[in-house]
């Protein structure tokens, strides 16, 4: 009797999608303090001239900056949507559950490590022989310090809330990831007052922003989102097993705690990948996901369409970030956390009753 | 490897002088079992006689302290746990259910251990789906959440994703609790016929003694750990046996139709009145 065809019926929501995302690219290249009409873009786009200015605009400032939010929004949303998968937790986000704070923190432990007060002490540290100068953030080292960082706090949440005999609960996972969460938080802050250089260097980056994003910081990200989006692909499938609890996923033949390391470290990698472009953004993770997985509960399907709908939906917040306050931008993390925040009390309210 | 049986059929699924821990506590000691291919085996016993935990190991949810458990003759953990997934199958008491998934979509996520990274949906995919709608009597809601349907119902789609997976065993844990009696006798039904008419070796394990008896082809008790009696005839069960097992006095009666008998506990109001304690009636 059924004949549905698999993956039919996500295919109009991945066309609407792919549609909003081209509209939403459109309206964020041509606003902003000075319009430029689509005929110019069009134009910068087949025959780009140095001397015109808006082809300048376009070339320097809103193309990197609307790949970046593109790039970031995806990851945001690859992120929320492997954390929710991995552990059945739909407030699964790398916001909530520390990764974005311990990101944050290894970034700005590096940038300040060579000018932290406290130098007299490292030496004690294991570590410091390999870094007597600080750590580089160049290229692909900028993510990966993220990424570990991100893990590294994430993994502390998840083994604080196993803790104890009840295992982890949906709750004790996300007050562990709070909690985590203005732990690095505080590191980060104690470190930034005690160094003013830093605090300069990353100041705006802090709150999550998108502007000054440069072509060369994205290009680094590449080949670490190239890995990232394998494991999720590889992790898919299974999650649609994990789905239905760890007994029923190894009966499966799903061996859950493979794709349980893999999947943390993808999601991981995609936080890490946010913020060393972007800073900290929030609730892109929490909402997308959420949203994409009502229409699409196949993971196979949610992969593809959480990138597109994150891309979609960080563009959009960023061209409101942009525009709302003319001629002043407001961070892209507070137009997120404008429309996140509201978001995250429902989702508590329906899922914690 | 293990001998072969008298009629030189391995069992599909057995379990030589195994040992388990949980949590440091053993929980089963010396277990032995050979589980009867095409029929019902029912593990009885108390709570905390190491049922679920022998059924954790058979299905390689858990990994024995010492001993082994063989499917088709070879040890379970030297299996790739993928071909297990082709052979065995287990339900436990309470899957997980995902929010807004069809039964449909439940019950394809089964064909999961026949799928490759190129093989897309395939005919026999399908055709398996279809088959255990058709058996299951869920075709008529496969497009309904299963969030929506009753205890009932629900169960009946997890069993019917159990035997979308094609496996020739399927172990049980629990599957009736927490349904009304009418579904109860709905899901042993189901699983009795899956025995006779499609096949399937399932090992179960039941909280309810008579609904075990009347549906049981090989019956394992278990009490403290360890083995206390294997049965292939429930016609067989003493009143020693039931009151041993679950340390209580129980009278044995007759279920006229089917001729099996049905133990009642002595409850206390009649505990006082002289009366034929340990009697079979």
């Amino acid at each position: 009797m059924s004949t549905k065809r698999r993956g039919a019926p996500n295919a109009p929501m991945a066309l609407l999608l792919v549609a909003a995302l081209v509209i939403a690219a459109l309206l964020y290249l041509i606003s902003g303090p000075r319009l430029i009409p689509p005929s110019t873009i069009l134009s910068a786009a087949n025959a780009f001239d140095p001397n015109n200015f808006d082809h300048r605009i376009l070339q320097s400032i809103r193309f990197p900056r609307l790949l970046a939010a593109i790039t970031v929004g995806a990851c945001l949303g690859l992120s929320g949507l492997l954390l929710q998968g991995l552990l059945r937790n739909p407030l699964g986000e790398p916001h909530i559950l520390g990764l974005n704070a311990g990101a944050t923190l290894a970034v700005v432990v590096a940038t300040a490590l060579p000018t932290i007060p406290m130098l007299p002490m490292l030496p004690m540290l294991p570590i410091f022989p390999i870094f007597p100068t600080g750590i580089s953030l160049d290229g692909m080292a900028r993510p990966i310090v993220a990424a570990c960082g991100g893990g590294g706090v994430f993994l502390a949440t998840i083994s604080f809330a196993s803790a104890g005999k009840s295992g982890m609960t949906l709750l004790k996972v996300t007050f562990c990831g709070i909690a985590f969460s203005a732990l690095a938080g505080a590191l980060t802050s104690a470190i930034l007052i005690l160094d003013d250089d830093t605090l300069d260097k990353v100041r705006l980056w802090l709150v999550g922003d998108l502007s000054g994003t440069r072509l060369d910081t994205l290009g680094a990200s590449m080949g670490l989102l190239a890995v990232a989006v394998g494991a999720a692909f590889y992790v898919s499938a299974r999650l649609n097993a994990l789905a239905l609890g760890d007994v029923v996923a190894t009966s499966l033949g799903v061996s859950v705690r493979r794709v349980r390391f893999i999947g943390i470290i993808a999601a991981a990698l995609f936080a890490g990948i946010a913020v060393s472009i972007a800073g900290p953004i929030g609730f892109v993770g929490l909402i997308v996901p959420n949203l994409v997985r009502r229409f699409a509960p196949d993971y196979r399907a949610s992969v593809p369409l959480t990138a597109l709908c994150g891309a979609v939906l960080l563009v959009l917040a960023d061209l409101a970030a942009r525009l709302i306050m003319l001629p002043h931008e407001i961070p892209t993390g507070l137009a997120t956390a404008f429309v996140g925040a509201p978001v995250f009390i429902v989702l508590v309210a329906r899922t914690i009753r | 490897m293990i001998e072969d049986g008298p009629d030189g059929d391995i069992a599909p699924l057995a379990a030589k002088k195994l040992h388990a821990a949980f949590r440091d506590t053993t929980v089963l000691h010396d277990i032995s079992v050979e589980i009867p291919r095409n029929r019902l085996t029912v593990l009885v016993g108390p709570n905390g006689s190491g049922k679920s935990t022998l059924l954790s190991a058979l299905s390689r949810l858990i990994t024995p302290t010492n001993g082994t458990v063989y499917l088709d003759g070879k040890n379970i953990h030297t299996h790739h746990t993928r071909d297990v997934a082709r052979k065995l199958g287990i339900l436990p008491q309470t899957p997980v259910l995902p929010e807004n998934l069809s039964v449909y979509d439940l019950v394809s996520r089964g064909r999961y251990p026949h799928q490759g990274l190129f093989k897309q949906w395939t005919k026999a995919d399908e055709d398996a789906v279809q088959h255990a709608l058709a058996i299951t009597n869920t075709a008529d809601f496969a497009q309904q959440s299963v969030q929506n349907l009753s205890g009932g119902q629900r169960q009946r789609c997890f069993i019917a994703m159990a035997l979308a997976q094609e496996t020739d065993i399927i172990l049980l844990d629990e599957p009736t609790t927490y349904l009304d009696l009418r579904y109860q006798v709905d899901v042993m039904n189901l699983i009795a016929r899956l025995c006779q008419d499609h096949g399937r070796t399932i090992v179960a394990v039941l909280h309810d003694l008579n609904f075990a008896l009347q549906y049981a082809d090989h019956m394992i008790f278990l009490k403290d750990g360890k083995i206390y009696q294997t049965i292939d005839d429930p016609r067989s069960c003493s009143v020693d046996l039931i009151s041993d097992v679950f340390a209580t006095d129980v009278v044995r009666l007759i279920e006229p139709v089917s001729g099996i008998p049905v133990f009642m506990p002595l409850h206390s109001k009649s505990a006082d009145v002289p009366c034929p304690s340990r009697v079979a009636i």
